[in-house]
């Protein structure tokens, strides 16, 4: 069984096209009970053919061919099931019959997509009776969506096609983020030590709906102990391709190979309980010594090669970030970097040294100084601009003196001034926290051990680190400016989003 | 160059009475061959969309609508093919009301699922002809 990639699930709408075709006056109601579709009215304006039942019905006709023909340009992540016209009359009559005929395909869409003429109240009946997210495009859409929501429907209203698209990536995304299963490694403990802030299994799964397989770090190095021969052999030939590929290296391919090992194993143990994120301790299991002593392999490059592939993988059991991580990849299709932020500043600072033996920046103004952040960790990837894209030039260094460890050091020299978007949901993983900045300077790019990074500047260092003292110290960034993308996808999703 | 009023109305009127002596030809023409009937129904477009030979650059009836009605705005980019109240754009509106003329002329009634595949001259040529040859096998039978 493939790994269920969150970042290749596809967003499934019904369209419906609801027409309003006028019979004429109702029965009971008129004077002249001869049938006689010909009146205006406030919405049909005009004489003589305008005003027939055919007309309505061959407009109809035209408008859903439009509409499919719309639906045609939607993106590859979007399945379209089966459009369909459905009409009522100017008797207004909603009955069960128009949930029947889509009650099947209902049942295996995501979404109800509809346009029309007077079309909210049957979409709305449609909606409540099937308990699915709807919106309606044009006309009307925002009185649908209020009027939806009240009933506590999840519903939206769009613009005009490339409005939904724009939404149908959130919706997408917010689809993707809910059928996470993160597998979980643990060694003697739940929750890691060096990561305090970290949110509990049990939140994510009643919050988010998001489910967890926990397995024990024995159970991991007993797999990689036993690697089959084509797993050992899918070792070999990344560890070649990550050695070709890289404009430089200080790592011999047989250490990298090492670092690939655990890799494979992880792929495999992903496909077993079939998750699609991946996380594991990183102190309590460096404690063990059996990094060290036997496996000569530290998890950054897994982490950095899961995803590569589109599995969201995070550092040291921290979900939260972990969470960000798949945010970020779902909404803008990228493999983001997650790092230990925090601020530059510190106006009383009396010594030149600055944490975890980062460089100093020399030449900023005192007003720069204070809105200048750090974000480092040794899990960069190849693919921070985009799954789809060529590989980022990089590098390979070794995470540790001894030569062991590898990690990849993507080359970010051209990236200065460059926009980017960090992400961490909170303790009680109720809330995400977005931060926007601009990267001023690279850290460490070609240092063994965890400080690689970068520094950025935000537009108010203080408010940011205010509000960063509730989430925790591990961010998720990926390039560019997503806050407006990720406001709305927190609404969706149902979190509250802090920026700054 | 600025039309009339009246000069524009005459060219309507003048138009429209083209178009019912060339949709007539239908019921003259003893066989109905594709490219006859296509070319009677081509030139009833022309008239009825009022648009002239070099305007025709594409066979597809709603763009026609489209490019008649850009015409008759003089190519205003500002306004046209606005939609009423019920999305119904004003090419929509033309090219439902010229099927209906056809029907209307022909005594022919395409149903809404034959409609929704008209969308070219084609289309439109190849359901007229099973619409005209039925009317004509029921007239033997009668």
């Amino acid at each position: 069984m493939a790994i269920r990639k969150t970042t290749e699930v596809k967003f499934r709408i019904k369209p419906v096209f609801f027409n309003l075709e006028h019979e004429g006056p109702h029965p009971e109601r008129a004077q002249d009970i001869t049938s006689n579709s010909s009146y205006e009215g406030p919405c049909r304006l005009g004489d003589g053919e305008l005003l027939t039942n055919d007309f309505d019905k061959k407009a109809g006709a035209e408008k859903f061919k439009i509409f499919k023909e719309n639906l045609d340009g939607y993106p590859d992540y979007v399945e379209i099931i089966n459009p369909v016209y459905l009409y009522w009359t100017d008797g207004f009559v909603y009955t069960n019959m128009y949930y029947e005929k889509l009650k099947d395909d209902l049942g295996n869409s995501d979404f109800l997509l509809a346009e029309g003429v007077l079309h909210q109240y049957p979409i709305l009946r449609i909606a409540k009776s099937a308990g699915i997210a709807s919106g309606i495009i044009a006309c009307c859409s925002t009185d649908f969506s209020a009027g939806a929501r009240k009933h506590g429907i999840e519903s939206y209203a769009f613009v005009d096609h490339e409005h939904t698209i724009k939404y149908m990536r959130l919706l997408r995304a917010k689809k993707a983020f809910k059928t996470m299963k993160v597998l979980y490694i643990v060694q003697d403990m739940v929750y890691p030590y060096g990561t305090v802030s970290n949110a509990e299994l049990t939140s994510l799964s009643e919050i988010h709906g998001i489910d967890s397989q926990v397995l024990n770090a024995e159970t991991l190095f007993d797999a990689v102990r036993n690697l089959t021969h084509k797993q050992e052999h899918e070792a070999v030939d990344k560890a070649r391709e990550l050695a070709d590929g890289a404009s430089w290296n200080k790592m011999t391919e047989d250490n990298i190979r090492k670092s690939c090992r655990l890799y494979v194993t992880v792929k495999g143990l992903l496909e077993k309980y079939d998750c699609n994120a991946f996380t594991m301790p990183c102190h309590e299991v460096c404690a063990t010594r059996l990094f060290n002593d036997e496996f000569k392999f530290t998890p950054c490059l897994t982490h950095s090669l899961l995803k590569e592939d589109g599995i969201p993988s995070g550092c040291e059991l921290d979900l939260n970030c972990l969470l960000g991580i798949s945010i970020l990849e779902n909404l803008t299709g990228t493999a983001p970097h997650m790092g230990n932020t925090g601020p530059y500043f510190e106006p009383d600072k009396s010594d030149m040294s600055v944490p975890n033996g980062l460089p100093l920046l020399t030449n900023l103004s005192k007003e720069d100084k204070d809105n200048v952040f750090y974000t480092f960790h040794a899990v960069q990837t190849r693919k921070e601009k985009g799954l789809n894209s060529k590989n980022s030039k990089y590098g390979i260094q070794s995470f540790t003196v001894s030569g062991w460890g590898a990690t990849i050091r993507p080359d970010m020299s051209g990236d200065i001034g460059e926009t980017i978007t960090l992400v961490r949901f909170s303790p009680d993983v109720k809330k995400m926290i977005v931060i926007k900045g601009d990267i001023i300077a690279i850290s460490g790019n070609e240092d063994i051990g965890c400080a690689t990074g970068f520094y950025w500047k935000c537009k108010d260092g203080r408010d940011a680190f205010w509000k960063q003292q509730n989430f925790g110290h591990h961010l998720a960034w990926t390039y560019g400016d997503h806050v407006r993308d990720l406001q709305e996808l927190g609404d969706m999703i149902g979190v509250e989003v802090i920026t700054s | 160059m600025k039309y009339s009023k009246h000069f524009l109305e005459k060219r309507i009127i003048n138009k429209n009475a083209a178009a019912e002596k060339t949709i007539r030809y239908l019921f003259i023409i003893e066989t109905y061959s594709h490219d006859i009937v296509k070319n009677i129904i081509r030139e009833y477009v022309l008239c009825k969309f009022v648009l002239e030979e070099e305007d025709v650059t594409t066979e597809n009836l709603l763009h026609l609508a489209k490019i008649s009605i850009r015409k008759a705005i003089k190519n205003n980019e500002l306004y046209w093919d606005m939609r009423d109240c019920q999305g119904t754009s004003e090419s929509m509106t033309k090219k439902v009301l010229f099927i209906k003329s056809i029907e209307k002329y022909l005594n022919i009634q395409l149903s809404q699922q034959e409609y929704i595949k008209l969308d070219t001259l084609d289309d439109l040529t190849a359901i007229v002809i099973n619409k005209m040859s039925s009317l004509v096998m029921n007239d033997i039978q009668q």
